[in-house]
């Protein structure tokens, strides 16, 4: 009974696994005289098993950091994150004034229209590529 | 039983005689005299001294910020961008718009100028020396203060993210959070202070 059981808990490590999809992402149109930029999605882990996002890339930038945005008493403060859990069968946004990736150090002038790749780099789903389009309006809901 | 009368009562009282009395805005009515200040533009490649009573008998929008901020500050300008969008053509002209930088380090008159009026091109972008900020800060209780070692970016600035209305007399009649604020509900203020 105990080795059927233990058997059947494997069977559910070996099989269970995050399946990420990234949704909706968008890039901030700046003013040319910006260096920094950011960028948006929506990450929906559809499998069984938590995923963390460690790392992204952007070939708009020379550098990708996790930022997140906090407001407490008017003040605005942004921090770095190291990773993101993304748990199994949730969503996770990345939205203006929240969670957002900083680009960092533009390598061109973004304008509204432009593509952007993005690399997002997941501990167990290794790299998702997405295309996000530079987009110039505000996302408030 | 009695109790919660006792403090309901006068609770309706007075906010109903408070309503009669003011006007309703959506923004938080602070409604005190705006401190002046005088800070650096530039204009057609040239810098140039602009103050706060430069722009007497307008609305005067102001936003703290710095033009390497990716988040906040982008969204703040485009906010009070759409505003303006919202009023009537004839009344766009009596709103002036102020970003001032808190990072007069790398914000020089020119990068704030051109980070402002990419959003809208009658925006102004203001700075000055560390001092001046310094002092237009305080008078605004605008906190600000770097933040190292967060970002490969450089520095990141932590900073008071409030929308300032100043009305055409002169007074720091409303203040706004810049989150999540919506033109529509600035604009309506606007159109009852016009």
């Amino acid at each position: 009974m105990a080795f059927l059981a233990s058997l059947l808990i494997l069977s559910g490590l070996l099989f269970a696994e995050p399946h990420i999809v990234i949704e909706e992402a968008w890039v901030r149109a700046v003013p040319p005289v910006s260096k920094m930029s950011a960028a948006f999605f929506r990450i929906r882990n559809t499998g069984d098993e938590d995923d963390y996002l460690i790392a992204v890339r952007s070939t708009a930038s020379r550098k990708a950091e996790i930022h997140t945005t906090l407001i407490e008493d008017g003040t605005m403060r942004m921090r770095r994150l190291r990773e993101v859990r993304v748990p199994a069968g949730e969503v996770v946004e990345f939205r203006p004034m929240g969670r957002h990736v900083m680009l960092i150090d533009l390598k061109r002038s973004l304008r509204e229209g432009d593509r952007v790749r993005l690399t997002l780099v997941f501990r167990k789903s290794g790299e998702i590529s997405v295309e996000a389009r530079v987009r110039k309006v505000r996302m408030m809901h | 039983m009695r109790l919660p009368l006792l403090v309901i009562v006068p609770f309706l009282v007075i906010s109903l005689l408070s309503c009669e009395r003011k006007e309703k805005f959506h923004g938080t009515v602070y409604d005190k005299p705006a401190e002046e200040f005088c800070l650096t533009n530039w204009r057609e490649g040239s810098e140039r001294k602009v103050c706060l009573s430069d722009f007497r008998g307008k609305v005067v929008m102001i936003f703290f910020g710095y033009t390497h901020c990716p988040d906040v500050c982008p969204t703040a300008l485009q906010v009070l961008a759409e505003t303006l969008k919202l009023l009537p053509e004839a009344d766009r002209g009596k709103v002036q718009v102020l970003f001032i930088t808190v990072d007069p380090e790398r914000d020089g008159p020119e990068i704030t100028q051109k980070y402002a009026e990419y959003f809208h091109p009658s925006f102004l972008g203001l700075t000055g020396s560390p001092e001046e900020i310094k002092k237009v800060a305080k008078d605004y209780m605008v906190y600000y203060g770097k933040v190292e070692g967060q970002s490969e970016g450089g520095y990141l600035v932590d900073h008071t993210a409030l929308i300032y209305l100043i009305d055409q007399k002169g007074n720091l009649k409303l203040l706004y959070p810049s989150m999540r604020q919506k033109p529509e509900l600035i604009a309506e203020d606007l159109k009852k202070l016009l």
